[in-house]
């Protein structure tokens, strides 16, 4: 009946207070910072999701979020214990990773209101709410169907569907140019987030992660201010449980600022996040191939032999690991991908591998080469420093190769190849192969 | 006093002396420090008495310059002999300090309150419900119209070289005159609205200063308890216009600029004291209102030049600095006009405020002239219920960003 106008104070305060001390309980959580509670839609996630996953879908994002293991558990804690399928979504950005923001001043403010505060904000506020102020360029603005300055609306869902007229995604730049003057990203939080991600794994809880998108501009200056390690960072949590939901387009979603996405932009996102989280909740297809190396025996069907004098008994998993020296290959998967009665393939290889003393991590390369009758039709290979932390502790290293079109006499091979001057230790290679539709 | 008339004079300079002494430590102290200090280092010396000045000195207690002047004008009608000193040392302070204009006046005068306070007055119907008229009305000048108003003048203030246009600086100015007056006239309402609800009755403080046809009509409107005060305590002692041509000047012109200073130890509003000074001074030596009433739209041009001396004013009373004051005067009168199709669209609330506060005073100067056949329909029951419905709603929907009384700031 009335025009819904943009939130006022009192509904912040509301929005914050609930958000905080939540009394209900759902299947999916988004943990983040502000890309996530501007830029998430519950109800469109949900959509996304459809009738095959009714899953309730709730927004745990706050201003300036570092995920550090008292936010992440704050979190989890929404998850209902009766779920069927309890998710965690994670948005992963620089900043949600920068030790300035391991304090979580916002989170902690909301959480050191008083009590009298906090029952004032969530049990009063939403009725004195239907006496909030307007003014006549609001009550114009909503008659005309303009949107100018900042506007807000505050759901109970967690998100705040945000736009600021006019729109200027350049206009912050020279701030973001001197917002890692005093943060760096700390490894040891990754470390935690890695850990958490693990126990959440453990107990069979589903996670998700994505780098929320931003305007082009903002993540380049982004990136090189921060010296954000994104694939070590993303193939890490990836060996850790993490399902890593890429975003197609991503420069194509509206910012504002360049960083927050507008409300439609936000509802789109969503909504494909929700359609990518049900398609990798479905039962992963059959490989039509697993194979894997741990060096627990010097024969392994498909490989090629390991020598004794390779192995070595710092491992990641097993009794043995095998040292690969400089200028050297490891052990070599070879199989006949003709013998798949199917015309192309997907590959996936992955393998754990660390420095063998404290050194940092040399040019070392995990390499998948397709071969057939006419010679090496593809070689592709995954640097270990681009996906590496920390060298002298365990790193996955992971390369897929999405869609290899094969023929009767097409050969695959993955092995390591040491390109770099010192010894590395390598253990558990895995390799799947699934069948393209 | 009374018991000792011929030491009266003794009392009466002890009381003024410990009066204006309070003031002078609280309120005046820092400015007169940086002052003297300024003036050793042009002479070459180098002082540190804002430095040495003891803590207590540079809190500012509230009402102080309200309840002084209350105070000493108690103290001065009794030397004078028009009023009695009070024998109930509780209606005294009860005078001093009631609660509803302590913190920003009105200056009440002991003569007015103290036979109130003697009295037992019963409270009737009408009576609360004229003193709640008052404060839902006073409510709506302040909540309604100065703090929507004080948005963009504070957001202008706080960054005066962003929009350098002649009509915006007009709309700006014009927004805080409208702003100032509504935010002192509010609280003055709610002040007197109160003290009718508990039986006592205030004098009005401002009658429509903006309808003000000379500047010198403009100060029997404005702050009218002031204006009042500064006329019996401090212009007729000095002489008044008595005696000599430049002697009035002269007293009118310490007048002025004490009462810029009262408003604020600082010199920009020395030198708001200064301009309306100065503009009295015009109009007394030339008597041009009087010569404007004779043509046609004389009246109005008068009413406009008037406005125009008051606003110009009201940039030295807002401005932070002396700087910052030309600065802002330099783009009243440079006729700059670009951008000046879209301020209505790009300053709407501000223009709708405005046009609520001009209609408001238009309102009021209609109902006055039309009085006889406007009355039968306002002073009916339903007119003024459907008023206080109307202005608690606006309070309620309409309300600004709540912003601290402009006046409790002296």
């Amino acid at each position: 009946m009335f025009p819904s106008l943009p939130s006022s104070s009192m509904e912040s305060e509301f929005f914050w207070a609930n958000k905080s001390y939540c009394d209900k309980r759902f299947d999916v959580v988004f943990i983040g910072d502000s890309r996530i509670y501007r830029g998430i839609n519950p109800v469109a996630v949900e959509e996304g999701l459809g009738s095959k996953f009714p899953l309730r879908v709730f927004n745990f994002g706050y201003s300036s979020v570092g995920l550090d293991t008292g936010f992440l558990n704050a979190g989890a804690d929404l998850l209902d214990v009766h779920s069927a399928q309890p998710i965690i979504v994670l948005g992963v950005n620089p900043s949600s990773v920068a030790d300035e923001n391991m304090d979580n001043k916002h989170y902690t403010q909301e959480k050191e209101r008083s009590a009298y505060t906090i029952w004032q904000r969530k049990y009063i506020n939403p009725h004195l709410s239907h006496f909030n102020p307007t003014n006549p360029e609001m009550v114009r603005n909503e008659l005309e169907g303009r949107k100018e300055g900042y506007f807000q609306v505050h759901y109970d869902n967690g998100w705040i569907a945000s736009d600021r007229q006019p729109r200027d995604i350049t206009k912050d730049l020279w701030l973001l140019e001197r917002s890692f003057d005093n943060a760096t990203i700390d490894l040891k939080y990754i470390d935690l987030l890695l850990k958490k991600v693990r126990q959440w794994r453990a107990k069979g809880i589903r996670v998700f992660a994505f780098r929320p998108p931003a305007s082009k501009a903002f993540e380049a200056v982004l990136n090189r201010v921060s010296a954000y390690p994104e694939q070590a960072i993303v193939t890490q949590l990836k060996a850790a449980g993490v399902t890593w939901l890429p975003i197609d387009n991503r420069y194509n979603y509206t910012t504002y600022d360049g960083s927050h996405l507008v409300d439609t932009s936000a509802s789109r996102l969503s909504n494909y996040l929700g359609q990518a989280i049900k398609k990798a909740l479905l039962p992963e297809k059959t490989p039509l191939l697993y194979t894997k190396q741990g060096f627990e025996a010097l024969a392994t069907e498909d490989w090629t032999t390991v020598e004794q004098e390779h192995l070595n008994t710092t491992t990641y998993q097993g009794d043995y690991s095998a040292a690969v020296a400089p200028n050297a290959f490891s052990s070599t998967l070879q199989v006949n991908l003709g013998k798949f009665a199917v015309s192309s393939v997907k590959i996936k290889s992955q393998c754990w591998l660390r420095s063998k003393d404290s050194l940092p991590a040399s040019p070392v390369v995990l390499v998948a080469e397709i071969n057939d009758s006419t010679g090496n039709v593809l070689w592709q290979g995954q640097q270990w420093q681009e996906q590496c932390l920390r060298a002298h502790e365990w790193n996955c290293l992971q390369l897929e190769l999405p869609n290899v079109p094969i023929t009767p006499q097409t050969m695959l091979k993955v092995y390591l190849w040491n390109n770099g001057s010192e010894t590395v230790l390598l253990d558990e290679v895995e390799v799947k192969i699934f069948a393209l539709e | 006093m009374e018991r000792a008339p011929d030491r009266k004079k003794t009392w009466l300079i002890a009381s003024l002396l410990g009066n204006l002494g309070g003031l002078a430590v609280f309120k005046y102290s820092v400015f007169f420090a940086e002052s003297l200090d300024a003036l050793a280092a042009y002479l070459g010396y180098e002082t540190m008495l804002v430095e040495s000045l003891p803590e207590f000195a540079l809190i500012t207690p509230v009402g102080i310059s309200f309840y002084t002047f209350q105070s000493m004008s108690y103290t001065i009608d009794i030397y004078r002999g028009k009023l009695k000193p009070t024998r109930h040392i509780l209606h005294f302070f009860a005078y001093l300090s009631m609660f509803p204009q302590l913190v920003a006046g009105p200056i009440v005068r002991a003569k007015d309150l103290l036979y109130q306070l003697e009295q037992n007055t019963t409270i009737s119907a009408m009576r609360i419900w004229f003193g709640l008229r008052l404060m839902v009305y006073g409510f709506f000048q302040k909540m309604v119209i100065a703090d929507n108003l004080g948005v963009l003048v504070n957001r202008t203030f706080w960054n005066v070289d962003k929009e350098p246009t002649c009509i915006f600086w007009w709309m700006v100015m014009a927004a805080f005159s409208f702003q100032i007056y509504f935010d002192f006239a509010g609280y003055t309402s709610i002040a007197r609205g109160l003290a009718k609800l508990m039986g006592y009755r205030f004098r009005i403080n401002f009658n429509h200063p903006y309808q003000a046809l000379s500047l010198r009509e403009f100060w029997t409107r404005w702050h009218i308890s002031l204006s009042t005060w500064f006329r019996d305590y401090v212009y007729i002692p000095l002489g008044g216009n008595r005696g000599a041509k430049w002697k009035g000047y002269a007293n009118m012109w310490v007048t002025m600029l004490l009462s810029g200073l009262w408003h604020g130890a600082a010199l920009n509003f020395i030198l708001w004291g200064a301009v309306h000074a100065f503009c009295l001074s015009v109009e007394r030596l030339t008597q041009w209102p009087q010569m404007l009433h004779k043509f046609i739209l004389g009246r109005f041009i008068a009413w406009w030049i008037v406005w125009v001396q008051v606003l110009v004013a009201w940039v030295f009373f807002r401005a932070s600095t002396t700087d910052q004051a030309l600065t802002i005067i330099g783009n009243l009168f440079t006729w700059n006009f670009e951008g000046t199709t879209i301020l209505v669209d790009k300053y709407f609330n501000t223009v709708v405020f405005l046009s609520i506060a001009v209609g408001v005073e238009l309102w009021y100067a209609i109902k006055r002239r039309h009085y006889t056949k406007i009355n039968p329909y306002t002073r009916t029951v339903a007119y003024d219920v459907m008023t206080m419905a109307l202005l608690i709603g606006a309070c309620v929907y309409f309300r600004g960003p709540a912003a601290e009384f402009i006046y409790f700031q002296f």
